[in-house]
């Protein structure tokens, strides 16, 4: 359980990205719309995959994806799991549009069933990781078994890694004044939002290799945080696209 | 004549598998591309090129960084351009470390100009297109990058009568010196460390090139060295350097894993005592007499 297995054409890893798109998705994050900033960061860390695996001007997919949105259905964007050579080639990312409802739960059913037919033809491959974004608290069944049920599956790598991005301007006593220097959220962190509360017990420790890559892009996370980021800025949203895709690569 | 050179470059295209040959220096090398580059029939990112003659033995081995724009161009004008920074009079002629570290360093930064403009103009095939066009344009933005050790070892002779060893790093490229079997890399100053490189943009990053001057048998005994690049990094944990059969099994079984990547390896060994050409000797003399006696003539030729 080390989670320092290269990502390679191979042995590519997988991630599969959980988007909330409920109405709330609409309200202003700075000048733009909280999903426009979503949809940039996650294109962000797309383009980010596709540095990491060109050599040349040759693709070699070291990186698998899905992208699910939902709010009281689930949408599967890319139809499936998709190389990232295949994402390139599309061109432009799809649209999202917000809806209603935020059923978590059945986002991370679907994520279920999506794992349980690919970890049997993984077991090279580093530990997938799915990282949900959301703003607000989710409706319906409650998400947490279902997510504690996903982190209990694993491959020799590790164990499923799970991320959550919270837009919330309410979850830390304190705001983060400069994202290079802050240590991230611990276990034992105090949190003032429910949700926020409810997320940090859903949220997987950093493994060590991504803290390391997000060392070299002078992110000074402490040993130990978790995958979970308080989205309360437009950077603070990248920076937790760019440690999804912070799989070990040559 | 000393001075001229027989060179050899590594074909980028193909492997080369572990070939040992042997004039006044004796030398091993092998050339393999990552798995993935060979099924799709592209050239290598590492490169490696050396130059010898019955004096000096010259080489530069360097390893294109695959996260920057075509890593390969940026090892190819590098390894190109540090060999004839290695023949130079400068290389050639100085021996104090800090005076050549400087030159160096120079010769480094002045290669930024032309290297840039052959990224600049280097093409993009016209089949990549979206997302991935952006992401090489924005590569090419931020340059070409390659790690590097090169290296010039210069047998006893008037000039340098303990003979003498230069060698240059940036990066995380291997460099081993031995005394016959006994590895005595301790002596080499600096690190070797990833995130040092060579840019067609910025030229040296994280810092000056680290570069050690010594001789060949003073203060420490010399009669080795090999340079590898970090395709071959089970080769570290050998103590021992390999038989020819070994090596090109380690090289088979790195190129076999799933995150092989490309592989050059040079070797080169010598006898610190046993080689005084004295027609060599003879050779140096009578062209630095001819010199003098050629400028002489000059000088009357211009009076009269």
């Amino acid at each position: 359980m080390s989670y320092e297995l290269q990502a390679t054409q191979r042995t590519p890893a997988l991630i599969i990205y959980v988007i909330d798109v409920s109405g709330s998705m609409c309200l202003p994050m700075g000048e733009k719309r909280r999903i426009d900033v979503v949809m940039e960061s996650l294109s962000t860390a797309i383009r980010q995959m596709i540095f990491r695996s060109t050599k040349g001007s040759r693709m070699s997919p070291r990186y698998r994806v899905a992208i699910l949105a939902y709010s009281d259905e689930v949408y599967d964007l890319l139809d499936g799991i998709r190389g990232i050579d295949e994402v390139a080639r599309l061109g432009v990312l799809p649209e999202l549009s917000p809806r209603r409802l935020t059923d978590t739960a059945k986002a991370f059913l679907q994520v279920e069933k999506l794992l349980q037919a690919e970890l049997p033809f993984m077991q090279d491959c580093p530990a997938p990781l799915i990282c949900h974004m959301t703003d607000g608290a989710a409706t319906g069944e409650d998400p947490e078994p279902i997510v504690k049920r996903i982190m209990q599956l694993s491959v020799p790598d590790g164990n499923v890694l799970v991320e959550n991005i919270f837009i919330s301007d309410e979850m830390l006593r304190e705001p983060i004044a400069d994202p290079k220097r802050w240590g991230g959220i611990m276990p034992d962190s105090v949190l003032v939002d429910e949700h926020a509360i409810k997320l940090q017990s859903m949220s997987s420790v950093l493994p060590e290799s991504y803290r390391e890559m997000m060392g070299e892009s002078n992110y000074q996370l402490n040993k130990g945080a978790l995958l979970m980021l308080p989205a309360t800025s437009p950077e603070l949203v990248s920076l937790g696209f760019q440690m999804s895709a912070a799989t070990p690569v040559r | 004549m000393t001075k001229t050179y027989t060179y050899m470059k590594v074909d980028q295209l193909k492997e080369m598998p572990v070939t040992s040959e042997n004039e006044q220096f004796a030398w091993r090398y092998a050339y393999s591309r990552a798995q993935e580059t060979r099924k799709m029939r592209e050239k290598g990112q590492d490169y490696l090129t050396f130059a010898r003659n019955q004096r000096s033995f010259l080489f530069s081995l360097c390893d294109g960084v695959s996260l920057s724009y075509y890593g390969d161009i940026a090892a190819r004008i590098l390894g190109d351009a540090l060999l004839d920074w290695l023949s130079s009079e400068i290389a050639e002629l100085e021996d104090d470390s800090l005076r050549l570290q400087k030159h160096l360093d120079h010769h480094l930064r002045d290669l930024t100009k032309p290297a840039s403009q052959l990224v600049a103009k280097h093409p993009i095939p016209t089949n990549v297109t979206g997302m991935l066009r952006d992401v090489l344009e924005a590569k090419r933005q931020r340059g070409s990058e390659t790690t590097f050790v090169c290296g010039r070892i210069d047998l006893p002779s008037t000039r340098y009568p303990s003979g003498r060893i230069i060698v240059a790093w940036q990066g995380d490229s291997r460099l081993r010196l031995f005394d016959a079997g006994q590895e005595v890399s301790s002596c080499l100053p600096g690190v070797f460390h990833t995130s040092e490189r060579w840019s067609t943009l910025h030229g040296p990053v994280g810092g000056e090139p680290h570069l050690f001057v010594g001789t060949l048998r003073d203060n420490q005994r010399i009669t080795r060295l090999i340079a590898y690049t970090d395709g071959l990094a089970e080769l570290d944990e050998w103590g021992r350097l390999p038989s020819d059969g070994q090596l090109q099994s380690l090289i088979n079984q790195a190129g076999e894993k799933p995150a092989s990547d490309d592989i050059a390896l040079l070797e080169v060994s010598w006898n610190p005592e046993g080689f005084v050409n004295r027609a060599l000797d003879r050779e140096e003399r009578l062209q630095a007499q001819s010199g003098i006696r050629g400028k002489i003539n000059s000088i009357v030729r211009r009076l009269v």
